[in-house]
């Protein structure tokens, strides 16, 4: 049964050949969580087949070539454009003993070690990465039992410090000995945080910890001053383009839809968190009810319909992952929901005699729904006060 | 890969090796033992390894038929229940296909899908690793039991100094010496080491928890030895080794914590002034009742020293819950009258593990550490706790 699962995993994830493979939407990824063994598997790559992010792996090569790599760093930048798939590739790099500089003049691994072997197949015992569906494999009953909505303290001790403090498994001449990875660093809370602080400033020599996240404010300012940061950012049109043609998505030769673009702007990882939420089916059903509400039909069935496609994201959801939360699902589902209208309302800006205050204040009634949602109230009331603001001037007094 | 193994010696090792699988882990691979079956002339080897990322082991049995060698990775748990529920049968024989293997009785078949062998992460073996150790010895596996046992009950639990979540292995010319705490008391044990045992240099290291339980269960038989090296990163016990390139029945290796041990030598309190010499069941007895009624709150037991009558009174009050007094009749006791309290449990811990029946506590001022010493190998320091 394990195997199976795992097969079923890994093959999942050689298809998504994208910058952001082993990450996607919270609920997607916790969909990708059943409480077996068989998802860590890793589709590493090297620098040279990540777009771009130049800067980024500027710094980080200078870093490999000094020999000197700090022990903590955030990457830090918007979702879903390569932080994690970065964070692998330089770890994988730093702890293998293989890593030379190739004709160019640049470190490269051999791509056949059986340390970038172990990493992909998730088994490397100095490979690290943590999660918060971690959560179900903790040795504390009530954590495993606990919805994953942030990362436990328990899972970061005793996924993250736990192993920091122990010298590392595999013999080698390599940059550094064990390397640890935690995703989504700003769902630590508080306590989390500091917890980490001890290990972040001093961790044992050769041990190098990367935080990822895309909500850097999160983190306090005593583990970011800890730390290197590095940032990534929003891909341009061309790395855009050059990213699609390589990710073997269904529309790599025609190019996104236009909503699709508006929608990602320059986020790989969202493509692919849209295909893989079918967020065409919702593109099929929403936007001539949209354009109805827009120039002043009834579009009764509008909220409705938008607040039942929310639901049923965030139920598939959870359905699929042991322990995933509801109400993290519904968060998520809201968010592609509303990315989903404010792309298709900035289509509507761009477009031809458009009326630019109206849609502005239509985008700006867009955030308002989501500091709403942030106050819990319900999903389909937003939506309702969203298509009333959608409505033509008239009809709106 | 083709074996035929003994069903009972078989299932025996895949046991052991169950309790290093680890348990709960998105790695697939840790969950699995691999099977490596070696031929060397007739004589036919099968290696069980199995590891947890942190501690690895090694089991090597030649009680096995190997028709072909080879490598097979399986899920540990089905394994461990199809050759356990296969009772009737003397034999099983193993054979791999691809990463799938078959196991097969006289009146069963059963396919077990498992992973590819080169998934899992090379299990070090001992006479590679004893190339490049810092130092590799020799020690009778009963003393290497008894140092374990006299420190390995008090180290921390859920510390964040992580130096001292483990057992701080300490070697010099002639002494091997465990030493652990957990901030509030801290064991010392040492033994000699025998003359043929003195190769290699001074070493320290600090061994996690877990491998030395698990040490402790593997090493049961008290005539065998263990062959230690001690590398940059790891310690390996082999087990029933008689040299570094004989593997022996088992080959235990384990990460070490990082970090460095607290300098305990300082810890240790000399010159004490009070000196009692007691009976070990007779106090373990008595604090074990008098810790009945502690509780949280209360926190401690309170000993009453009484150098007249040459007793101890041990007291123990919580609230809602009533009082106890317990009197003990020392075998000795030399220097003032003093009353201070301590923690039952960090008392009782170190009475279970003294062999001797004849035990010392020396003691100072209320404020001050007691020491606890039996024999010549072992020293155990508490610090008492404020009762009022």
């Amino acid at each position: 049964m394990a195997k199976k699962t795992s097969k079923k995993t890994t093959r999942k994830k050689t298809s998504k050949a994208s910058p952001k493979a082993s990450r996607g939407s919270a609920a997607a990824r916790a969909a990708e969580a059943p409480p077996q063994p068989g998802k860590l598997s890793i589709d590493l790559k090297t620098f040279d087949r990540i777009v771009g992010q130049d800067r980024a792996l500027g710094v980080l090569s200078a870093a490999m070539s000094s020999g000197r790599v700090h022990h903590a760093w955030v990457f830090h930048g918007p979702r879903g454009v390569g932080k994690f798939t970065t964070a692998a590739a330089f770890g994988a790099m730093l702890i293998d003993p293989s890593l030379a500089p190739d004709l160019s003049g640049q470190l490269a691994p051999d791509p056949d070690s059986p340390v970038r072997r172990l990493i992909a197949q998730g088994a490397h015992p100095d490979f690290h990465v943590v999660t918060k569906e971690l959560a179900a494999f903790s040795r504390e009953a009530d954590v495993r039992a606990r919805k994953q909505t942030n990362i436990p303290v328990e899972v970061l001790r005793e996924f993250l410090i736990d192993p920091a403090s122990r010298t590392r498994a595999m013999a080698g001449e390599s940059l550094a000995g064990k390397v640890l990875i935690l995703e989504e660093a700003h769902l630590l809370n508080r306590e989390g945080q500091n917890v980490l602080l001890k290990t972040l400033e001093e961790p044992a020599p050769g041990t190098v910890i990367i935080l990822c996240t895309s909500n850097e404010e999160r983190l306090l300012p005593t583990v970011r001053s800890r730390c290197q940061r590095v940032g990534f950012t929003l891909l341009d049109p061309r790395s855009m383009d050059a990213w699609l043609a390589s990710s073997g998505l269904p529309f790599a030769r025609s190019g996104l839809p236009p909503w699709l673009e508006a929608m990602a702007g320059g986020s790989p990882g969202a493509v692919i968190e849209a295909t893989e939420a079918g967020l065409d089916a919702w593109d099929s059903k929403l936007r001539p009810l949209l354009e109805e509400a827009a120039s002043g039909g009834p579009a009764i069935a509008l909220p409705s319909q938008m607040a039942a496609l929310t639901d049923a994201f965030a139920k598939k959801a959870v359905e699929e992952a042991d322990n995933a939360s509801k109400e993290a699902a519904n968060r998520e589902a809201v968010r592609l929901m509303l990315g989903y209208v404010a792309s298709w309302a900035r289509l509507k800006l761009r477009g031809e005699r458009a009326d630019p205050e109206r849609w502005a204040s239509f985008i700006d009634a867009i955030a308002e729904s989501e500091s709403l949602i942030a106050s819990n109230v319900r999903i389909l009331n937003v939506m309702e006060f969203l298509v009333a603001r959608l409505r033509p001037e008239p009809a709106r007094r | 890969m083709k074996v035929i193994c003994d069903r009972a010696a078989l299932l025996e090792g895949i046991n052991i090796e169950s309790g290093v699988v680890a348990s709960r882990t998105p790695r697939p691979q840790l969950t699995c033992i691999k099977l490596i079956a070696e031929k060397t002339g007739d004589t036919g080897r099968l290696t069980l390894a199995a590891t947890d990322a942190e501690m690895s082991l090694r089991l090597i049995s030649e009680r096995v038929d190997v028709q072909e060698p080879g490598e097979a990775l399986l899920p540990a748990t089905t394994i461990r229940q199809i050759i356990s529920a296969e009772d009737a049968e003397a034999n099983l024989s193993f054979e791999s296909e691809g990463d799938a293997c078959t196991i097969r009785g006289a009146d069963a078949y059963f396919k077990v899908l498992g992973y590819d062998p080169k998934d899992f992460p090379a299990v070090p073996e001992f006479a590679e690793a004893a190339k490049n150790a810092k130092a590799v010895f020799s020690h009778p596996a009963s003393s290497f039991r008894r140092l374990i046992t006299k420190t390995l009950f008090a180290t921390a639990r859920e510390n964040s100094r992580y130096a001292i979540n483990g057992v701080l292995l300490k070697r010099d010319g002639k002494r091997l010496e465990f030493v652990s705490t957990d901030g509030r008391r801290l064991a010392v044990a040492r033994a000699n080491l025998g003359p043929d045992e003195k190769d290699g240099g001074a070493v320290t290291c600090i061994i996690p928890s877990k491998a030395l339980s698990t040490l402790l269960k593997l090493a049961d038989d008290p005539d065998e030895t263990i062959r230690i090296a001690i590398t940059d990163n790891q310690i390996y016990f082999a087990i029933g080794a008689e040299s570094n390139d004989d593997p022996g029945r088992a080959c235990l290796a384990s990460n070490l914590v990082e970090g460095s041990f607290p300098p305990y030598e300082d810890v240790i309190p000399r010159d004490q002034d009070i000196i009692v010499r007691f009976d070990r069941d007779v106090m373990l007895s008595a604090v074990r009742r008098a810790a009945l009624l502690t509780n949280e709150e209360s926190r401690g037991v309170e000993m009453s020293f009484n150098a007249a009558d040459k007793t101890l009174e041990l007291s123990s009050a919580a609230p809602e819950l009533g009082e106890s007094k317990i009197t003990v009749d020392l075998l000795e006791y030399k220097g003032d009258d003093i009353s201070l309290g301590f923690n039952p449990a960090f008392i009782s811990d170190a009475l279970k593990v003294i062999e001797e029946p004849e035990v010392i506590i020396e003691l100072s001022t209320p404020k001050k550490p007691g020491v606890i010493k039996a024999g010549s190998d072992f020293v155990y320091v508490v610090m008492p706790v404020n009762i009022q």
